[in-house]
């Protein structure tokens, strides 16, 4: 469902860097697919890249079969991205939220859409309150339910927990692995050793923009010998140091 | 695409209008901008006209030689009283007047700071005209002729222009830039919000990772932004029409009546300027990062806006098929000529037209920054783009910063004192920030203003050029003569302006050398040293010129400017060396004003045409030849 081959992407501050370099995977439908990296680690630009929001240097993605670079439209119909960076309009109500972009993405009948989405996150008793006067939880559940708003077969979370209370973040983790369960294709990216352990059934292992290692968590204790995530991934990075 | 295009311009505007700030600027600030402006323009507009007399007027208390106080007349609107300007008191006299050799030689003296004193002057002069008319009647009849005064020259000035055309006029002044002011603010407020305000809180990455195009995105948010300026202008015509009809402006005869027909052609045209404003707007919102730097951005953007607005109110600019195809200048003067009812139906469908072509034109520019992501998702690095050589935004931001010192506060010390003020406008506020900013980016002094010795040749070759360019200059200016007219009082203004009392050695200094110095410093030197980094040499040229031409802020004055700009930049570029445009300048306008000192350049003086062909082909081979010695030559020895 998603098939990512030699995905590159630089910027210039001031100076060049790779900020993405050569990452190729997949991930199939109803599994989650974790992309476990440092702050700056190119967890994010590799996520816009797929979400269409940049256009890769070099590679290619094709995410439900559209092409990144060549049907851009078609890509989006078929995911939902949530990240750190995409906000809500602060001025509109929670239902309105919704609504907007149940419509903007084409659904059939937005006002039922929008009424299940508030039940399903219990967001009734803030519907009709603005976004901005929300709290940090109710803020990410109105963010769920917008970008799931058009029930899409691919869903891209960029480190949705981020800034969450245990307590919120837990409702999200818990909503993740409902998706996996109806078959969704998820991927997910965080700097949480905990969140990618509970959550992954592969994952990537992203450093400096290239991609150290991929595997289940078996596979990847199996060839590093290391129980825990933390461990593994302190041994792929240690093991980059050293062949530099 | 329309679809997506509808949905999201609804989903702006319910965002937008929720914002108190919006409300303000685009409902409630046209509400009293525009019968302010009317009010304090009103007021304005009785002062000058201040010889007229009211009924209900207090006569204004005038003084001088004993014995013309029995000249007045009670219609006159004035009073005598004993003594003479100078004096305090509440009752002393505003203006005076003195009679050294009987009538032959009166002196009327009076304070031009004063609105009283000047319309007390103006009264006095109307009686000592009649009673000097009356004395020579009465040597007349002694002398038996058989005529009177009066009857040996009698000039009758009639005004054939209606009510509507003369109010409408002096409305005209002041109703596009006011309007365009208020269109302009509603654009850049809503522009930024829907743009930068989008790129900061994030809801600008949530919308584009939608299934809609991006182009809808662009074309709903101008919508917003036209929308919401547009509303801005037509509740600041609303305003104005209320205001008119109250009489607001309130003069004798500024009981305006407009037919309801130009009341609509203000409307249609309110449509062109918000849709050029607006896209100006958008793509400068578009092009900006965060919030902070949009607003930078919009200040030398706004500038360059509402100064063509400013045309409808100078004297002798006449809308024609030049200036109806200019972005704002054209509908300003469409609006000027539709409120005193000279609109025609031709130049009104080419301000339209050319409206719309601006428009697209900007939007194809919005299309294309839109598609680029650091644009799009900001964090662009300017640092990266330094790095890159790249400091065009800065160069654009300092020549702004220049029109705006030079307009707001360069124009206050001229009026104040012309040589002095001319002296603080070239090194305070030209030379000193073109300095500031080098130093401020870090660039290499010298490098960036080619502050170098200059190759002899190229020298040599700069003399020649210089004594060519008055040529080249006043052949362009006989050659616009029939589209763009130097307006006569325009010529009289500068002329009285930079000639005046003073020496010529003064005004050489105050007008040659001291602009061939610090505008070389600013142009050639700071502009240019940024520019040329990243942009081809002849766009380069073409770019100088053009800003050189525009800080003259003088539509008859821009393409002799701007081509005197592009050459000395040219020169710049070839030689290396600033001291050589320094030199062209110097000579240029050292020769222009000598000729207008000796009167050669009064009207009707006639300047042989061979003279200037043969100076503009002088300047041009001599430019063309420089360079190619020195550019190879030309060390770093610094001057």
């Amino acid at each position: 469902m998603i098939e990512v081959e030699g995905l590159t992407k630089r910027f210039y501050d001031p100076d060049e860097v790779v900020a993405v370099d050569d990452v190729s995977f997949a991930c199939a439908p109803g599994e989650v697919f974790g992309l476990l990296g440092p702050n700056g680690a190119g967890k994010t630009t590799c996520l816009r890249m797929l979400a269409t929001l940049l256009a890769p240097d070099d590679g290619t993605a094709r995410l439900d079969g559209h092409d990144v670079l060549e049907d851009p439209e078609g890509v989006r119909r078929a995911i939902g991205y949530l990240s750190s960076n995409t906000g809500l309009y602060g001025r509109l109500t929670c239902r309105e939220m919704i609504h907007y972009f149940a419509r903007l993405q084409g659904v059939a009948d937005p006002d039922r859409r929008t009424a299940e989405l508030i039940d399903r996150f219990d967001l009734s008793a803030f519907a009709t309150r603005r976004c901005d006067k929300l709290s940090t939880g109710n803020k990410q559940k109105v963010s769920i339910a917008r970008a799931i708003v058009h029930d899409p077969p691919i869903l891209i979370f960029d480190e949705p927990t981020s800034g969450l209370d245990v307590i919120v973040a837990q409702t999200v983790l818990e909503f993740i692995e409902g998706v996996r369960a109806s078959g969704r294709c998820v991927l997910y990216s965080t700097h949480i050793m905990s969140e990618a352990e509970r959550l992954c059934d592969r994952i990537g292992i992203l450093h400096r923009g290239r991609l150290l290692a991929i595997g289940s968590l078996d596979e990847l204790r199996e060839a590093t010998g290391e129980r825990y995530l933390e461990s593994i991934f302190l041994h792929y990075v240690r093991q980059e140091g050293r062949e530099e | 695409m329309r679809g997506d295009l509808g949905r999201v311009l609804r989903g702006e505007l319910r965002h937008l209008l929720r914002d108190p700030a919006t409300l303000l600027l685009v409902f409630v600030l046209p509400l009293a901008v525009l019968p302010l402006s009317l009010w304090s323009f009103g007021t304005m507009d009785r002062a000058q006209a201040g010889d007229r007399v009211e009924e209900d007027e207090a006569p204004l208390a005038v003084g001088g030689d004993a014995g013309i106080g029995g000249w007045i007349e009670p219609g006159d609107g004035l009073r005598w009283v004993d003594g003479g300007l100078g004096e305090d008191g509440d009752d002393a006299p505003v203006a005076e007047v003195r009679l050294d050799h009987g009538l032959r030689d009166a002196t009327i003296a009076y304070r031009s700071s004063s609105t009283d004193s000047r319309n007390a002057a103006t009264r006095l002069a109307r009686v000592v005209q009649r009673r000097g008319e009356e004395e020579v009647d009465r040597v007349l009849k002694r002398a038996g002729a058989p005529v009177a005064a009066g009857d040996l020259v009698q000039v009758e000035v009639s005004d054939r222009a209606t009510v509507r055309q003369r109010t409408g006029l002096r409305l005209g002044k002041i109703l596009p830039l006011t309007l365009i002011f208020l269109i302009l603010t509603g654009a850049l407020y809503t522009a930024l919000d829907v743009f930068t305000g989008e790129k900061e809180r994030g809801t600008l990455e949530t919308l584009l990772s939608s299934r809609v195009d991006r182009k809808a995105v662009l074309l709903a948010k101008f919508a917003t932004v036209l929308l919401l300026s547009l509303a801005a202008g037509a509740v600041g015509l609303v305003a104005f029409g209320v205001a008119v009809g109250t009489g607001v402006m309130g003069d004798a005869e500024g009981q305006l009546a407009l037919p309801a027909i130009t009341v609509a052609v203000l409307g249609g045209l309110l449509l062109p300027v918000a849709v050029q404003l607006s896209a100006a707007m958008t793509v400068t919102a578009a092009y900006a990062p965060d919030y902070k730097k949009g607003q930078a951005l919009a200040m030398p953007v706004m500038l360059m806006v509402v100064a063509p607005g400013g045309l409808a109110a100078m004297p002798g600019i006449e809308l024609g098929p030049l200036l109806a195809v200019a972005p704002v200048a054209g509908v300003s003067l469409a609006m000027r000529d539709a409120l005193a009812g000279e609109l025609g139906w031709g130049l009104g469908g080419l301000v339209t037209a050319a409206s719309v072509v601006w428009a697209v034109a900007a939007l194809v520019v919005g299309t294309r920054l839109m598609g680029r992501e650091t644009v799009l998702l900001g964090g662009r690095s300017a640092a990266a783009r330094h790095a890159r050589g790249n400091h065009v935004p800065e160069a654009l931001g300092l020549f702004g910063v220049a029109v705006l010192l030079l307009w707001f506060l360069g124009s206050i010390g001229q009026q104040a004192s012309m040589t002095w003020g001319m002296l603080f406008t070239q090194t305070v506020l030209l030379a000193g920030p073109a300095v500031v900013a080098v130093l401020y980016l870090g660039l290499p002094l010298r490098e960036t203003l080619s502050l170098r010795d200059p190759h002899p040749v190229d020298l040599g070759l700069a003399l020649v050029a210089g004594v060519g360019l008055p040529g080249l200059g006043l052949l362009i200016s006989w050659a616009q003569e029939p589209v763009v007219p130097v307006p006569e009082a325009f010529t009289r203004q500068m002329s009285d302006a930079l000639l005046g009392d003073h020496s010529l050695l003064v005004v050489l200094a105050t007008f040659a050398l001291l602009p061939a110095v610090c505008e070389e410093l600013l142009f050639r030197g700071a502009i240019q040293g940024m520019l040329r980094r990243t942009v081809p040499p002849l766009a380069v040229c073409a770019l100088v010129g053009l800003l050189f031409g525009a800080f003259h802020l003088s539509l008859s004055r821009f393409l002799p400017t701007g081509i005197l700009g592009a050459a000395l930049a040219y020169a710049a570029l070839r030689s290396r060396s600033l001291a050589v445009p320094m030199v062209m300048h110097a000579l240029n306008n050292g020769l222009m004003l000598t000729a207008a000192h000796r009167g050669w350049l009064a009207e009707d003086a006639d300047v042989p045409a061979i003279w200037l062909v043969g100076g503009a082909a002088l300047s041009v081979a001599a430019l063309a030849a420089m360079g190619r010695v020195g550019s190879r030559t030309a060390g770093g020895r610094g001057t």
